[in-house]
């Protein structure tokens, strides 16, 4: 296919519909299944050839875009809970710069890429891992066994929560709680964002729901709001401090992926939700396996061109 | 008056001499041709071809050389640590282009022959300066010339030039090489060495341009000279674009 685009900060010519192509899967995915396409998006773009550290923080600014729609549609059904959503945001800003800065020693030093893959691995391996075994049991409708076991993680959970000081109420929520809870979560998901160009939706989700036992009609909307403000945080500090956000990337990628959650979130009504789900789960893993494989086995090349790329 | 007309007539002869003996500098100079002198790189660059042309006499050869600019010379050198693979050290290499190509003519052996005459990737082992704590500077040369030559940009072709006779005991050769997509901006240099018996004869050179051009450097000298106001236009441009899908889907997006 002669249709090639020069991404200017990735020193690279792609093929147009590939990339545009790669942004419509995703955002295929993320319509059918109802999650964020960015943790599929960075190895994807990693495995067309896209240097790690541009293509992570490009996905960041893709997401920029993506939230931004998802947040103005969630605000109009009043599903965001703002205060909520402040706290871990500060929190998030905070764990989002610093993660910045932990890719920019790690440049220096050369480990970006491997912490980026190694994060990857990680938390694919949780998420698909996750989705697999809930889809099982799912489909073989044993979900009496799954609910003992929350049960008793959460009242001590909620031991160590209740003591912490500062308690306030979240009306939209509905729950009473420290600010220090949002704020260091928010944080943790911040680093992750900024390690792994993702905007932290497929982690704040199970956050909120099993940790700050926030109802999940608000979940989605406060999520995303959080999402689109610690994104906006990590494309600019990426942007400034290491010069790895290609926009050219980004707007192709969005291109593709807004056409694809459209097409996704339609098909979705047509399908089998837990068949879809252990689809999904089959392909997380199997990027992750890809990825672990990388890092496990001896490279092509011993020698790369230093930072990654 | 036969005076006058003596001084005429000799600076005529003196301008007609001249004319030709620039005439004939010229043609000299023009013999190898570069088209084109400059290589775009914008929006929608794929690789671009370059043809390389000029006169040897027909009992000689020609072979083509084609450096680019200085490249990157810092490097990451991976090793085993625990189960993984990652960086355990880092290496610099001086003085290696970002490409190198050399283009042989049609025959047997070309590439023995260009060792024999100083040119090929090999030969660039002496112009590179390598520094590296844990590798020796063979085997650290190796895995450079690996890596450049998967990166399409160190290449060493066999039959790459064509001979067209061009009567007076002359022939034109011509060698077209398609630069990769990976291209990098800079200042190339094309040189053109002829061989006979196995000796080097003579040599020419033009330059080449790559250059960055249109949008390709407009975003290119943004991010890198004014990264702030990069960052936030691309965050604009996103809010922006997400806003506009939003009200053409009627709010789309998830994450």
């Amino acid at each position: 296919m002669p249709w090639y685009i020069y991404l200017p900060i990735a020193q690279h010519s792609v093929s147009l519909p590939i990339v545009v192509g790669l942004g419509f899967i995703v955002g295929l995915l993320s319509g059918l299944f109802g999650v964020g396409g960015g943790f599929l998006m960075t190895p994807l773009l990693i495995m067309i050839g896209i240097p790690p550290t541009v293509a992570a923080a490009s996905d960041s600014n893709q997401i920029v875009a993506a939230s931004a729609s998802g947040t103005y549609a969630h605000y109009r059904l009043g599903n965001v809970d703002f205060k909520m959503g402040i706290y871990l945001l500060i929190g998030g800003v905070i764990g989002g710069t610093g993660g910045v800065q932990i890719i920019r020693i790690l440049r220096q030093m050369g480990n970006a890429d491997f912490l980026i893959k190694i994060t990857y691995v990680i938390m694919l391996a949780f998420v698909g891992g996750y989705m697999f075994l809930e889809s099982l049991q799912g489909m073989r409708k044993a979900t009496a066994a799954r609910a003992t076991v929350p049960a008793k993680r959460e009242s001590a959970y909620m031991r160590i929560v209740q003591s912490l000081p500062f308690q306030t109420r979240f009306d939209k929520s509905g729950i009473v709680l420290s600010p220090v809870v949002p704020l260091f979560l928010g944080g943790l998901v911040g680093i992750l964002a900024a390690i792994m160009g993702v905007g932290g939706g497929f982690i704040m989700v199970p956050v909120m729901v099993y940790l700050l036992r926030m109802p999940m009609h608000v979940v989605v909307g406060t999520s995303l709001f959080q999402v689109l403000f610690t994104c906006i945080d990590v494309t600019i500090m990426q942007a400034y401090s290491n010069r790895t956000v290609d926009f050219v990337l980004a707007l192709l990628l969005l291109i593709g992926s807004t056409f694809g959650a459209q097409i996704g979130a339609r098909m979705s009504t047509r399908l089998k939700e837990d068949q879809l789900k252990i689809f999904l789960a089959i392909l997380v893993l199997v990027v992750m396996v890809k990825m672990l494989f990388s890092l496990v086995f001896p490279p092509h090349n011993l020698l790369s061109l230093h930072g990654g790329h | 008056m036969r005076r006058i007309a003596f001084l005429l007539l000799s600076m005529g002869i003196a301008f007609v001499l001249c004319f030709f003996a620039s005439a004939v500098w010229a043609g000299q100079s023009n013999e190898l041709t570069v088209q084109p002198e400059v290589l775009d790189i914008g929006t929608f660059y794929s690789g671009g071809e370059v043809m390389i042309s000029g006169k040897v006499p027909d009992e000689q050869d020609v072979v083509v050389e084609i450096t680019g600019p200085s490249a990157d010379n810092q490097f990451d050198i991976k090793g085993r640590v625990g189960p993984f693979w990652m960086t355990q050290d880092k290496a610099e290499l001086d003085g290696a282009p970002a490409m190198y190509v050399l283009l042989l003519p049609n025959g047997p052996n070309w590439k023995q022959k260009a060792v024999a005459l100083g040119l090929g990737l090999e030969m660039l082992k002496r112009t590179i300066t390598i520094k590296s704590k844990s590798l020796s500077q063979d085997k650290l040369f190796d895995m450079f010339l690996k890596l450049k030559k998967d990166q399409g940009l160190y290449v060493e072709k066999e039959s790459a030039i064509t001979y067209m006779p061009d009567g007076n005991g002359d022939k034109r050769f011509t060698a077209i090489y398609q630069f990769p997509r990976s291209t990098s901006a800079g200042a190339y240099s094309i040189k053109a060495t002829t061989v006979s018996k196995g000796e080097k004869s003579m040599a020419q050179s033009r330059n080449l341009t790559v250059d960055e051009v249109g949008f390709t450097r407009l975003v290119d000298d943004l991010a890198t000279n004014r990264r702030l106001t990069y960052g936030i236009l691309a965050v604009v441009i996103a809010l922006f674009t997400g806003g506009l899908m939003g009200i053409l889907f009627k709010g789309g997006g998830s994450h």
